[in-house]
């Protein structure tokens, strides 16, 4: 029981040891944008070495396949000089790049990128980063979509329901009548109750409703508006042609703290 | 020799009837600064995306007047001595479009304003002229881009009317 407990312990820490913070200049930027990404790797094997260099690479496990940063050269043991980072004091290190010349490709064939920093001689590294998404250039249509892409919580929020492209045959069926929204903080706890108002029909099969959610619910004091949840739900006839209720998916929307 | 003697009257005669004329006066520059003084209320809320815009996307842009009682919003602005001066806004049950209420405002260019800025203290809303082709009519737009660092996101156009 003891060993367990001391390797549970060794896991956390290792975990904690692992720790890096990434962070992004502007934080939403599309392929086109030119952007800087900032690595804390206090906590990390890179802490306190005398260079960092960036390796970087797109779309892993997306379609098409992953692709490299042009920086990285062929060899981890020798990352090339235009991969190597500013320091910016301490743990701190920087990185300027454009999607498009990083990795060579269109615009929109880049969906989300990963990276790590490491020595010269890959000797040391951070461990691999979450997947960063590239905001889109081209419009990808969806059966759930918000206007405009980022909010804030005090921003016209619209969410639109497009029921040809709805995921469930019963969703493409249905007569979309309301949609049920629920407001999260940055902690994910829900704020205020729940909220369902009548869709309206925009014609074509698309039904929407707008709304700003720091009027719409109250948000305590010191706290902020993280996300919300929304599902568009419906009437529908099951096998015997009577009237049932259909149930859509809920899907959430990250709000962003605009100014 | 006949065909020449028709041509060469025909251009006296053209010639002839020429006389120079006065363009008349286009008058003084709009003055837009001082279009601008005067009380404000809201009458329309156009919401964009900003890179759905650059990117031309199915959707842009979105009027979103009807979403909240944007139209109660009120904007007063007055000179001082010819130049910007001190502003207040009344939201009544609008969402407040502009946090401030009092202040004074500041242009870039007195002769072609684009910035448009509410200032109180240390606080500055910073917003944008539209076009001025409508001040004269008794009509102002102001622009507010908003952003995340530095990348700018949504861009509200509200179009206040005279009262």
């Amino acid at each position: 029981m003891r060993k367990i407990f001391i390797l549970m312990v060794s896991m956390l820490g290792a975990t904690w040891l692992q720790a890096q913070t990434i962070t992004f200049n502007p934080e939403a930027f599309t392929a086109e944008d030119e952007v800087i990404v900032t690595v804390d790797a206090t906590g990390t094997p890179m802490a306190g070495k005398p260079e960092a260099y960036i390796w970087i690479w797109a779309n892993k496990d997306a379609a098409g396949g992953q692709i490299d940063g042009l920086t990285n050269g062929s060899d981890f043991k020798n990352s090339k000089a235009e991969a190597k980072m500013t320091n910016k004091g301490g743990n701190i290190w920087e990185y300027k790049f454009t999607g498009t010349v990083m990795f060579g490709v269109d615009p929109g064939r880049l969906v989300h990128l990963q990276l790590l920093i490491k020595t010269k001689d890959g000797g040391a590294q951070t461990p691999d980063s979450k997947k960063f998404n590239f905001d889109p250039i081209v419009f990808v249509p969806s059966p759930f979509r918000v206007f405009p892409d980022k909010v804030g919580e005090d921003d016209v929020v619209t969410v639109n329901f497009h029921q040809a492209l709805a995921p469930t045959t019963a969703e493409q069926r249905m007569t979309p009548q309301t949609v049920t929204v629920k407001l999260f903080d940055k902690d994910n706890v829900q704020i205020g109750d729940v909220k369902t108002w009548n869709v309206k029909s925009d014609g074509n099969g698309a039904f929407s409703y707008s709304f700003i959610p720091s009027i719409t619910w109250t948000i305590p004091a010191g706290k902020k508006a993280g996300k919300f949840s929304y599902r568009f739900d419906g009437i529908g006839k099951d096998v015997t042609g009577n009237t049932v209720t259909v149930t859509g998916t809920t899907t959430e929307k990250t709000i962003d703290a605009l100014k | 020799m006949r065909t020449n003697l028709l041509i060469l009257i025909a251009l006296i005669i053209t010639f002839a009837g020429c006389k120079p004329e006065t363009l008349p006066d286009i008058g003084d520059p709009l003055n837009k600064i001082q279009l601008t003084e005067g009380n404000w209320q809201l009458e329309r809320v156009v919401q964009s995306d900003v890179n759905a815009v650059k990117y031309n996307f199915p959707y842009k842009e979105l009027d979103v007047t009807s979403v909240a009682p944007f139209s109660e919003f009120k904007l007063s602005l007055k000179l001082n001595d010819g130049k910007p001066g001190t502003f207040t806004t009344n939201a009544g049950a609008s969402p407040k479009i502009i946090k401030l209420t009092d202040g004074k405002w500041e242009v870039d260019d007195l002769n072609s304003p684009l910035s448009f800025n509410l200032i109180k203290n240390t606080d500055t809303v910073k917003m944008q002229f539209g076009s001025y082709n409508t001040l004269s009519q008794g009509k102002l737009q102001l622009s507010l881009i908003k952003s995340l660092g530095a990348k700018n996101l949504i861009r509200y156009d509200y179009y206040f009317k005279k009262i």
